[in-house]
């Protein structure tokens, strides 16, 4: 089966700094892929260029295919990406506030998602629709309430059932929960699942959160410095990461195991477009030397692999 | 590098050239602006006079260059008024109690209901038509607008966590005012300062055209321009430059005040 | 039992909200109902709560910068509840907070001396260049980063010359508010062992609020756990952690996702166990 979205080489830049860099990334159908980094790592960038909802001054280059879509998505005109949005792709943003129109019902809101892209014949049954929809989020009673009469997590519900309301074949979530409360949380990850798992639609969800990414994807890509420096299923990676980034990522984050000090990377996340030239990481590595001057290339498989010249070794695992 | 906003630069050039002006026309002007010559009354624009001659022969071009002076004193003079009354009491607005801070803004709306111009020619009524007194009264007037202004980005600067950890290490208010607030509200009290200049040179220009504003001899661009009614269809251009003048004048205050607040608004500002 | 660096007995605060109505009252938001909490000397108390539980109300009248509607707090033997500020000296000098925001909680206008050495200005300590260069030092950055402005640093960077402020006056009790909430995960592990490390060195008294327990529990010893302005549970972070008894912690424990759980097979409605529905 070919898969759902292909990102081939995606460079994107902003006057002379490049922020992200040769990404390669694929989702099969029905798969759910995690993206994820720090601030800076290029994550959001990707995103945005995938749905073509780049800033201004911003510029994305090489290519992103969607099945379905005869077109090439970069570089595609606002009109034709219109058609894309909100049918074939949809998006949950950080900020549920700003998602939704503050003078608009939510319920008409999510009826008018649906006759945008005509997937209902008519007023009465996309009324219908939402509020058979609003009612599979838990907010059977939302039709008629205003954005600001809800809470934070209560608007997240509204825009993942907005994004889900014509079966999309692809939902990016950028950093959903990342404003919400951890019960609030599991809420929203949960109707996600739901969501995607009802339609068969694929996934990409980035975040910085790893522990987030091994509960609700399959695979995973780690940014860093707007390059992706290892990808492959969540169990391989968070168990034996191989490029020095990712194994510091898992160390730092396992409050768990570790005992009164926590294992860190030393100095701080460079300001975006200012990673160094070569191996992105090597100015924070304890394991570089003059040989990561160079771009390391990528070893293995697109879909398993990693790119760094001294990575750990393959069968350490660093999670017992 | 920060790419250079248009309305800043154009508004900084318009306004430093009619500083330039200013400057120039203390050393020189073609002629001595107020010097009264009946052979030559209503002459048209020329090599000798560029601009021409009003009703009893002054250079057109000397008064302009001279009004400028005018019009930067009666800015200067307002704004100077204006921020002096108005940002303190905006600050202090902002870290009263809530009970006096409401007292300090409804008064402070109470004054901005009052008509300036209104105002203005009240003052002149009681000490006398005089740019001064003019300028006074406009520069009060606009006090409500730039308290207003102050308040709410002091407001702003109470709620951050620098001013708690201050308090938390026992500074008291005053001094709070003064090195926190303060220094984070300057960009602010700079924009609405070049706005208020704007609505002081018209005010200015309004108040010497009824007569209330700056009293002959001194050019001011007002009075030329109400000098210039009798002539308004023989010699139509004694009504165009000064007001061409006025209205650039005001435009580039603006623009200045525009391009300051982008740059200094935090959302558009590069984060590095 | 010795005297507690802290004890809180029974604090409410309430909050007029605006008016909705001339003719009905002002209603009132009830942020704390009835807290009562007690840190030992030495000790490393964690709050947890979701945001609006009240926690940074709590923090923030533990810290008389505000005040309870009712109730006491007492800090190293002194009721503060109702001092006016010139009497708070005391706490001024032995109580100092770290914050959230570290874009916020400096002063973008100062130089980072300024900033370290405002605390010792204001009580009227000498502000030698030495002690700056000491703090500096304590909290790992180079000497010359005093000569620089907040904006030229990353958000850890931010965070460690916060906690240098707080630490100039010597206080002997350290409140930290959600101090890595904002931060980068790989930078979160610096500033959590910078903490762990002045705390130990300095015999500081902690209080560390968050959202997360599992930050708690890696920090502290103790936890009262927060909901709805009042605290639900308190105990040692490890029985909080394992055998949470309130059913609220419960759920705020089986909500959190963890690397662990999630790749011994845990799924999303596993987060939800525990929640009500």
């Amino acid at each position: 089966m070919s898969d759902v979205l292909s990102v081939q080489g995606l460079s994107v830049t902003v006057r002379d700094k490049t922020l992200v860099q040769d990404v390669d990334l694929t989702v099969g159908p029905g798969e759910r892929v995690g993206l994820i980094g720090e601030s800076g790592s290029g994550k959001s960038l990707t995103a945005l260029s995938v749905i073509g909802l780049l800033p201004e001054d911003v510029h994305a280059a090489g290519s992103v295919r969607l099945a379905g879509v005869s077109h090439e998505l970069i570089g595609a005109d606002e009109r034709r990406m219109s058609r894309v949005r909100g049918l074939q792709l949809a998006m949950v943003f950080q900020e549920p506030m700003t998602a939704l129109n503050p003078t608009m019902r939510v319920g008409d809101q999510v009826a008018e998602a649906m006759l945008i892209h005509r997937t209902v014949p008519g007023r009465r049954s996309a009324r219908l629709a939402a509020t058979e929809l609003l009612d599979r989020v838990g907010l059977a009673g939302a039709m008629k309430t205003y954005p600001h009469q809800l809470s934070g997590g209560q608007r997240q519900r509204i825009v993942v059932a907005l994004a889900l309301a014509n079966d999309p074949a692809l939902l990016i979530c950028d950093e959903p929960t990342t404003a919400l409360d951890v019960t609030v949380q599991a809420m929203i990850l949960d109707l996600i699942m739901q969501g995607v798992a009802a339609r068969e639609s694929a996934l990409l969800f980035i975040t910085h959160d790893l522990a987030v990414v091994a509960t609700i994807c399959q695979r995973v890509l780690v940014m860093y410095g707007g390059r992706v420096v290892e990808a492959g299923p969540v169990g391989e990676v968070f168990t034996r990461p191989r490029h020095r980034y990712t194994q510091g990522l898992l160390a730092a984050s396992d409050l768990e195991s570790a005992d009164a000090r926590l294992p860190t990377i030393p100095g701080n996340v460079p300001a975006a477009g200012q990673f160094p030239s070569g191996c992105v990481f090597r100015t924070r590595c304890a394991h570089a030397t003059e040989l990561c001057a160079e771009v390391p290339p990528w070893e293995g498989t697109p879909a398993h692999g990693f790119a760094c010249h001294h990575p750990a070794p393959a069968m350490e695992p660093t999670h017992a | 590098m920060r790419r250079l906003n248009p309305s800043l630069v154009v508004g900084a050039v318009i306004v430093g050239l009619i500083v330039l002006t200013a400057l120039v026309s203390f050393v020189w002007t073609p002629y001595d602006a107020t010097l009264v010559d009946p052979a030559i009354r209503l002459a048209k624009p020329s090599w000798s006079h560029w601009l021409g001659t009003d009703k009893f022969g002054r250079d057109v071009l000397s008064q302009l260059m001279v009004g400028s002076r005018t019009t930067l004193f009666v800015g200067l003079v307002a704004v100077g008024v204006a921020a002096v009354i108005g940002v303190p009491v905006g600050i202090l607005a902002a870290m009263s109690r809530r009970w006096a801070s409401e007292v300090i803004m409804r008064s402070n709306d109470l004054l901005l209901a009052f008509p300036a111009l209104l105002l203005a020619i009240m003052f002149g009524a009681v000490f006398g038509a005089s740019t001064l007194t003019a300028m006074v009264a406009i520069g009060i007037a606009t006090v409500p607008s730039f308290a207003r202004v102050i308040r709410s980005g002091a407001l702003q600067v109470m709620r951050t966590e620098y001013v708690l950890a201050a308090r938390a290490a026992g500074r008291t208010p005053f001094p709070i005012a003064l090195r926190h607030v303060l220094p984070n509200v300057t960009s602010l009290i700079t924009v609405q300062a070049s706005v208020s200049f704007a609505i002081a040179v018209l005010a200015e220009a309004a108040l010497s055209f009824l007569g209330y504003g700056t009293p002959p001899p001194t050019p001011s661009w007002g009075r030329m321009l109400q000098e210039s009614q009798e002539f308004l269809f023989s010699a139509p251009r004694l009504a165009v430059f000064p007001g061409v003048a006025i209205a650039i004048a005001v435009l580039g205050f603006n623009l200045l005040g525009d391009g300051l607040r982008d740059r200094f608004d935090p959302k558009l500002e590069d984060r590095r | 039992m010795p005297e507690p660096v802290i004890r809180v007995v029974d604090v409410t605060r309430d909050y007029p909200r605006p008016r909705t109505s001339l003719l009905k009252p002002a209603p009132t938001v009830h942020a704390l109902r009835g807290v009562s909490l007690e840190v030992q000397a030495g000790e490393r108390f964690g709050i947890v709560g979701e945001s609006g539980c009240g926690k940074s109300t709590l923090l923030r009248i533990i810290a008389a910068l505000d005040r309870a509607t009712s109730g006491q707090v007492v800090v190293e033997g002194t009721d503060i509840t109702r001092l006016p500020e010139r009497r708070l000296k005391f706490l001024r000098e032995n109580l100092q907070l770290v914050f959230q925001d570290p874009m916020s909680s400096l002063d973008p206008r100062m130089r980072v001396r300024d900033i370290i050495a405002e605390p010792l200005v204001v009580q009227g300590h000498p502000a030698s260049g030495e002690r700056v260069r000491e703090l500096l030092d304590a909290v790992g950055l180079s000497p010359d980063a005093g000569d620089r402005y907040p904006h030229q640093f990353s958000g850890g960077q931010r965070q460690r010359i916060s906690i240098a402020r707080a630490l100039a006056p010597r206080p002997r009790i350290l409140i930290a508010d959600e101090p890595v909430s904002a931060l980068d995960v790989s930078v979160r592990a610096q500033v959590l062992n910078l903490i762990s490390d002045l705390v130990d060195e300095l015999n500081l008294t902690l209080v560390f609020v968050s959202h997360d327990l599992s930050i708690i529990k890696h920090v502290c010893d103790r936890v009262a756990v927060m909901n709805a302005g009042e605290i639900v549970e308190t105990g040692p972070t490890g029985q909080v952690y394992a055998t949470p008894t309130h059913p609220y912690t419960r759920r705020l424990v089986s909500a959190i996702p963890t690397l662990p759980r999630a790749l011994a097979g845990a799924t999303t409605s596993d987060l939800l166990r525990g929640a009500p529905e």
